[in-house]
């Protein structure tokens, strides 16, 4: 335990040592400023997604906005280009062995590590809702929100939502970085632990488009991206939250079970 | 006694970590199973008919009328396929709400008692998506153009030329 | 703790196979506490492989691996040694200090400045400690990876060609460090392709050919048993040297592939021959020795003689 803990404070160190990390936060704060600025700047409006229409009566309408883009598009590149190189990076530089061959045993290297992704991830999306929400108040204003079924939400209730909502997706972001962990681990290939992941993302996301496959729907780690509309309506309804929750859930321990045992049995006969 | 530990193919932490997969794995597809289709005719239509009246009480609010009730008894009825023409009382084949699934194709009509004992009949034009979420086009001669103007001057979106919902699946 | 006479490694039948490919195929190897064991072989021969199962990154198909009297669990570092395999690897974003730092504190401790620069100045980085390890050179990185293995203390250090990148005074302070260890205590287990590199530091050697151990023993032994060392001859007349060394026993002859002799004599028999060949009328043109007796005996134990 105190190994892990230890492994995982160090984690934390090289990630933020990296500037790449630092440039992936540095846009998750920058990017939905600007997204807000040519919002405001512009008469059109996003109207083809979800509260895309409201976005200049309210500022609570962009970092919907920004949630549902960033789901559909860039989260599980985002989260990959650090969790999915966060094992292969040891074996580029060499070090497995100067890392394997002290007090501390692989499970605690495992964990330290997940630990680090984990919290990458969550640093992640926080900053994005946060910044998203924050822009969208201050340069659109914070007059009510219109809800899903055409109901007014105070400022206050907005807030709280829109915080709920962003904190709705991270069962499957925690997934999407387990995932990009599995891949880092097994194919020690760092370009690989990042394209697959979001490959898997964007396959996920064009499967719940197509018509016909419903149960195989909800059982895509990407349902959890959409689990919030619910918040949002006159009569809220949590089930989708609880059930995609639940299959994220299954994701991670699927993809951290085997990437765990995948590390414990590996003769590194380089690096 | 010297010698190599072999660590068993199925240590206690894979068992474990193998246990407790299956079991979530289970619990997430009964949970999934559980859901049926929720996209009918029926559902589109009860969604439909009130956030309508609520679409119509924000657009009198965004024009500064006072009296926003006017459409407070208004209700749907959705179908798939058919042609719209709003102002129609009646379309042949849909005297109940009918269809599934998500896609285009759907229609509601919008039920509109006025005082005077006459009902308006507005056709919105339905595309729903697999989630659950759908976004329903009306008929800008009656309803308005995509924007309107407030009172003091600035443009909004016009809520009931379209708008968008979520059904509770 | 262990017992005094118990062997600081004990490794006994172990194999390993990657693939179709046979690392080992039973090796047996013991290595004496408080001593400098070297582990001898040409490349591929399967030294890297015991060393890496030996640090448990490798797990062997069978046999059985003793370190400091406890089994090797697999995949578990023993508690004791350290070292590296191939060239040690850090961080090259993190300075060496705080590459020293993370790896001790995956040991339990903590490394703090005064501790990493004296432990610097021990192998030769003095002042070194705040630079970034992606400006260290070869020889500087396999410095570093040995101040990293002694950050743990340990009993018994594992070492895979140390002296691998290092110019003639590098290799020369890594001798000496390496016998300083061994005065002080700790049982150094280094691997070599040179043998005139291990002929300087180990009182003890193994040979490995092709993943078999062909000597196991110590070094003044081997010496008994070794060939007179090699010379390469130019001469004014070669058949005449030739046949003259036909007349001096214990002196071997052959064509040499640079052009000249080949002579294989101890030096009493080297200078009887030259005399002979005085005398016959042939001049010396050039004489140098090419292997040590020791150098020689590895090259044909191994094979790997023209």
């Amino acid at each position: 335990m105190r190994h892990a803990l230890t492994a995982y404070r160090w984690e934390l160190e090289k990630l933020t040592a990296q500037w790449r990390v630092r440039a992936v936060l540095g846009v998750a704060v920058a990017a939905p400023w600007l997204f807000v600025a040519v919002l405001r700047m512009q008469d059109a409006v996003p109207a083809d997604t979800l509260f895309g229409r409201w976005v200049h009566l309210t500022g609570f309408a962009a970092p919907l906005v920004v949630l549902v883009f960033t789901t559909q598009y860039a989260l599980p590149l985002a989260i990959s280009l650090v969790a999915g190189d966060v094992f292969a990076a040891e074996d580029r530089y060499g070090t497995w062995k100067m890392l394997l061959t002290r007090s501390a045993g692989r499970g605690a290297l495992f964990a330290g590590k997940a630990l680090a992704a984990g919290t990458y991830t969550v640093v992640l999306v926080a900053l994005l809702g946060l910044s998203s929400l924050a822009a969208g108040v201050v340069v659109l204003g914070h007059d009510p929100l219109v809800g899903l079924s055409g109901t007014l939400i105070t400022a206050g209730t907005a807030t709280g939502l829109v915080l709920a909502a962003w904190a709705s997706v991270l069962p499957a972001a925690l997934g999407f970085a387990a995932l990009a962990m599995l891949c880092s681990v097994a194919t020690r290939n760092g370009p690989a632990g990042i394209i697959v992941p979001t490959l898997v993302g964007l396959l996920m996301q064009l499967g719940s488009f197509v018509n016909g496959v419903d149960p195989l729907r909800r059982v895509l780690l990407t349902a959890n991206f959409d689990a919030w509309h619910g918040l949002f309506t006159a009569h809220r309804f949590y089930q989708p939250l609880v059930t995609t929750g639940l299959v994220s859930a299954t994701y991670l321990v699927a993809c951290l079970g085997i990437g765990y045992l995948l590390l414990h049995r590996r003769d590194f006969a380089e690096g | 006694m010297s010698g190599i530990r072999r660590s068993s193919t199925r240590s206690p932490l894979a068992r474990a970590a193998t246990r407790m997969t299956v079991l979530l794995a289970g619990i997430a597809l009964l949970a999934t199973g559980c859901g049926t289709s929720g996209i009918t005719g029926a559902s589109l239509a009860a969604n439909v008919g009130p956030t309508f009246r609520n679409m119509y009480r924000l657009q009198q609010r965004l024009l500064g009328d006072a009296d926003q009730s006017t459409a407070d008894n208004a209700w749907a009825r959705c179908f798939r396929g058919g042609a719209v023409k709003p102002g129609a009382t009646a379309v042949p084949g849909s005297t109940r709400n009918s269809g599934s699934g998500a896609g285009t194709g759907w229609t509601c009509l919008v039920h509109w008692p006025a005082p005077d004992g006459h009902t308006q009949t507005l056709g919105y034009e339905l595309s729903v998506q697999p989630n659950g979420c759908y976004t329903a086009q009306g008929p800008s001669g009656y309803v308005g153009q995509q924007d309107i103007r407030t009172p003091e001057g600035k443009t909004v979106t016009n809520p009931l030329f379209e708008f968008d919902g979520c059904l509770t699946i | 703790m262990p017992r005094p006479a118990e062997f600081a490694v004990r490794v006994a039948g172990v194999r390993k196979r990657y693939g179709t490919v046979t690392a080992l195929d039973g090796v047996d190897l013991r290595v004496a506490p408080g001593t400098v064991h070297g582990l001898l072989g040409p490349n591929g021969a399967g030294k890297t492989t015991v060393l890496r199962i030996l640090l448990a990154l490798v797990r062997p198909d069978s046999g059985t691996v003793d370190v400091l009297g406890d089994p090797v669990v697999p995949h578990r570092a023993p508690a004791g040694v350290a070292g590296f395999v191939e060239s040690p690897s850090f961080y090259p974003y993190l300075s060496a200090q705080a590459n020293l730092d993370l790896l001790a504190s995956l040991d339990g401790g903590h490394a703090d400045a005064g501790t990493v620069d004296d432990l610097l100045a021990r192998v030769g980085l003095a002042g070194r400690g705040a630079d970034r390890v992606s400006g260290f050179s070869l020889g500087m990185r396999q410095r570093l990876g040995i101040a990293a293995a002694l950050l743990r203390e340990p009993r018994l250090l594992i070492l895979d060609e140390p002296a691998n990148g290092l110019d003639p005074a590098g290799m020369r302070e890594m001798r000496t460090l390496v016998r300083d260890l061994a005065a002080d205590g700790h049982t150094v287990l280094l691997s070599s392709h040179l043998m005139a590199e291990v002929e300087q530091v180990c009182q003890d050697l193994t040979i490995l050919r092709a993943g078999r151990v062909v000597y196991h023993g110590t070094l003044d032994a081997l010496r008994d048993k070794a060939p007179a060392p090699a010379h390469h001859l130019r001469t004014s007349h070669d058949a005449a040297a030739r046949a003259a060394a036909a007349e001096c026993p214990g002196v071997d002859v052959e064509t040499h592939p640079d052009g000249g002799l080949r002579v294989r004599a101890t030096t009493a028999d080297l200078d009887g021959y030259l005399l002979r060949l005085a005398e016959a009328g042939v001049t010396p043109r050039a004489l140098a020795q090419t292997t040590t007796s020791l150098e020689q005996l590895f090259l044909d134990v191994t094979g790997e003689d023209g």
